[in-house]
């Protein structure tokens, strides 16, 4: 997610619009596989060992998607690449017309990959980028040398015309290079956006919450105009009201896991059930888990509905589950966040006199 | 990114891009061009004329959309033209 708030509104509010029409998503994220060459801190997901869906089955699952009316795809894992069907599926993807994006460790981005990812017509292949310094992104990743192929693969596929997205989750650890992170995009022709929450462990557990900034650095970013444009968060939080829905997870877009388990969102781990024994639209018509969670807006959420702060939060339901153990209550993650937003503008507006 | 001006005759064969992303979504088109990242909606008329876009000629076009709607040739004529000169501009189609 970038903070770059409002940029993107216009395209977010025209999907929303499109999803209404046909009650279907037009966006999904295909977890392909849940293994992966990497084992990054801050990772998280959780390396499941069961059976993933088969060729066969992801090409059905392709069918029943393109039925449904989803036009976007984003391929993800795990590291999507590990699969050795990989290119089968993104053909098959491409021949029933999606908008495809990739998201990749690029650690298996050869010339060749390259080519064949060329030949895709991707809107984007998303990479993460921890550090402009090779010894501070190894470090997060786990694997020396990784700093050196991402960049090497990246630019790669911008020689041969395919647009880069690098993201960087914002830790501790580079929280002092942002400025350095935006040069480098732009010398190397990449787009570059940031995410400042860290995100727990899926499974509760292994998030190294020492990586995660503290509030005076997330007030930081959040004060920095080439990150933030303060004057559309304002618009937002003028704009919030208490009967907004909380977010898109169930109604725009949804996920897949490798095992074909249908989500909201890659976070909030609720399953509404699965392509092996329901179709993809059946699935998501028929789901009351769906129905709750896409109606929910700031008025369902107990601790937060009279909270002072809701106009500048950006609350993740999935967030509040894993971390804060009720999917409706307050998240800690998203407090601090939204506390740290408020006081970057309200400084800004004082500094203005 | 535009794929400039380009001489386009009633002789002209047009076919859909192989690079966009397409879907139907209450019964109007919506395409998606990846080398510019943007997204077009169309409307009934322009919905048809993309789905006729499939190596037939812009006269062949014409025909079957004054067969279709209710709408005189010479104008049929002169909106198909505008209307697919448009959209290889955008790069939703390519023109032999
Ligand atoms: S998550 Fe925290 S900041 Fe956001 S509305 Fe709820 S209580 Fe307020």
């Amino acid at each position: 997610m970038t903070i770059r708030a409002g940029r993107q509104s216009g395209f977010r509010i025209l999907l929303e619009s499109l999803a209404a029409r046909q009650e279907t998503p037009v966006a999904a994220m295909l977890q392909l596989t849940a293994r992966c060459n990497l084992r990054c801190q801050h990772c998280y997901q959780v390396e499941r060992r069961k059976r993933e869906l088969t060729t066969a089955q992801w090409f059905s699952t392709l069918d029943e998607l393109h039925d449904a009316g989803v036009l976007f795809l984003t391929l993800s894992g795990g590291e999507p690449l590990l699969r050795p069907d990989f290119f089968d599926i993104c053909r098959r993807a491409r021949e029933l017309r999606f908008a495809l994006q990739l998201k990749t460790n690029a650690l298996l981005i050869d010339r060749r990959a390259a080519d064949r990812l060329a030949s895709l017509a991707l809107l984007d292949v998303q990479m993460s980028l921890y550090s402009t310094q090779s010894k501070v992104h190894d470090s997060i990743t786990g694997l020396r040398g990784s700093h050196r192929r991402l960049m090497s693969a990246a630019r790669m596929l911008v020689r041969r015309n395919v647009k880069v997205s690098m993201m960087t989750p914002i830790m501790v650890v580079n929280v002092g290079e942002i400025d350095d992170l935006v040069s480098l995009a732009d010398r190397e022709g990449f787009d570059w956006s940031m995410d400042p929450h860290l995100n727990v462990c899926e499974d509760g557990g292994c998030t190294p919450l020492s990586l995660r900034t503290s509030d005076e650095q997330l007030e930081e970013i959040f004060s920095n105009p080439k990150l933030v444009d303060a004057r559309a968060v304002r618009r937002l939080a003028r704009e919030r009201r208490p009967a907004d829905r909380v977010c898109n997870a169930g109604r725009v877009s949804c996920c897949i896991t490798a095992e074909g388990e249908v989500m909201p969102c890659p976070l909030l781990q609720v399953s509404f059930g699965n392509v092996l024994n329901r179709p993809f639209a059946r699935i998501w018509t028929s789901s009351r888990k769906r129905a709750r969670i896409d109606a929910l807006t700031w008025n369902d959420l107990p601790g937060c509905r009279d909270c002072n702060l809701m106009p500048w939060c950006v609350r993740c339901h999935g967030a509040a589950l894993i971390e804060d153990g009720d999917m409706k209550g307050p998240s800690r993650i998203a407090c601090s966040a939204a506390a740290a937003r408020r006081r970057a503008v309200t400084r800004k507006r004082a500094s203005r006199g | 990114m535009s794929r400039g001006k380009k001489k386009i005759s009633a002789d002209s064969r047009v076919s859909q891009h192989p690079d966009i992303a397409s879907r139907t979504i209450d019964d109007q088109e919506v395409v998606v061009v990846p080398a510019t990242r943007k997204l077009q909606i169309l409307n009934e008329v322009a919905t048809r004329i993309w789905e006729l876009c499939d190596g037939r000629s812009v006269g062949d076009i014409t025909d079957a959309i004054v067969e279709e709607f209710d709408v005189k040739p010479s104008v049929a004529r002169r909106d198909a033209l505008e209307l697919v000169e448009d959209m290889h501009e955008r790069g939703m189609v390519v023109i032999e």
